[in-house]
């Protein structure tokens, strides 16, 4: 595949779903280029919610139709409100989707059976996700009581 | 299987509704008009210029992958009408054959899908694409790079971000 056009390695990608083009992204430069396609990513989006909802979602600005299609993805997923959501090894803060901060990486296995030692730094990056987690469920519990006794 | 070795190909009197075609290796190949023309726009416009003559030089498609491209026109030709794949012409018979042609090693498998895009012959194009995709599903990142001999130009940085912006997907 590495003597193939472009335009051949698309019409093979044009095959996949969007889990298997995920991985063709992490294969090499060439094909991270070529698997981030504009129109392949449309498709995908037109074949899993239509066209119509393609044509209201359609990118605007300098997005892509592959942001617009993780958004969508994750509407699917965790629905509209505001999440935290692990994605990979990072922690996420959602609304609508898209999201609205980054929280931090929790440290997972890497390898089979090889635990990674956490240093000084890793610990506190852990204790500060920990932290800012606790401060938006403390702001979240305020909000809930402030929209309590605003209907009482 | 196409006639091959014919080397009067070029120079004998033209038999009725054949058309001779040269793979880029110098085979020859006299195959019937009709099937070509009607599955491979290239073949056809080459004739409509005025090569059925001659023998049409295809310079970037090898014998072998000729061969097969050349069964697979007479075949969908003479079952389908060369109609396309949605056709509801397309029987068994022509989805057991293409069954069988996908089953080619990866290499004949490229070599198809680079003649199937020179000769512009969509249904071949696309099984082939296909059955690579088919290829694709379920293999890690490794597996990819070696069962498509991609080597990994990132460096540990880009690697680590490539993963994080895909990592929606893959949990």
């Amino acid at each position: 595949m590495e003597k193939f056009p472009g335009e051949l390695c698309l019409k093979i990608f044009q095959f996949l779903d969007h889990q298997s083009i995920a991985t063709a992204i992490q294969v090499c430069r060439r094909w991270r280029r070529l698997a981030s396609d504009d129109e392949l990513w449309c498709n995908l989006f037109r074949e899993r919610w239509g066209g119509d909802a393609a044509s209201f979602y359609a990118p605007q600005d300098s997005k892509s139709w592959k942001d617009v299609y993780v958004v969508q993805d994750r509407c699917d997923r965790y629905g509209l409100g505001l999440k935290i959501i692990r994605e990979g090894n990072d922690y996420y803060l959602i609304h609508q989707g898209e999201i609205q901060r980054h929280l931090g990486s929790g440290h997972r296995r890497r390898g089979y059976n090889e635990e990674v030692p956490l240093n000084d730094a890793d610990e506190r990056e852990l204790s500060e996700i920990s932290n800012r987690i606790l401060f938006f469920l403390g702001d979240l519990e305020a909000a809930c009581a402030d929209a309590k006794r605003g209907r009482l | 299987m196409a006639t091959t070795g014919a080397s009067d190909g070029a120079s004998a009197a033209k038999k009725e509704g054949l058309v001779t075609l040269m793979s880029g290796d110098g085979e020859i190949f006299e195959v019937e008009a009709a099937a070509v023309a009607a599955l491979s726009v290239t073949i056809r416009h080459a004739i409509e210029e005025g090569f059925g003559d001659r023998p049409i030089p295809l310079p970037i498609v090898g014998a072998r992958a000729l061969a097969l491209a050349v069964e697979y026109c007479r075949k969908h030709h003479s079952l389908g009408g060369g109609a396309g794949e949605d056709s509801a012409a397309y029987d068994d018979e022509l989805r057991a054959f293409d069954h069988n042609l996908a089953k080619v090693d990866r290499d004949t498998l490229f070599d198809l899908i680079e003649a199937a895009n020179y000769l512009e012959i969509e249904g071949l194009l696309n099984l082939m694409c296909r059955t690579v995709a088919e290829m694709m599903k379920g293999k890690s990142v490794e597996e990819l790079r070696r069962t498509f001999d991609v080597s990994n130009d990132y460096t540990p940085e880009e690697e680590e971000e490539v993963r994080r912006e895909v990592s929606w997907a893959l949990d």
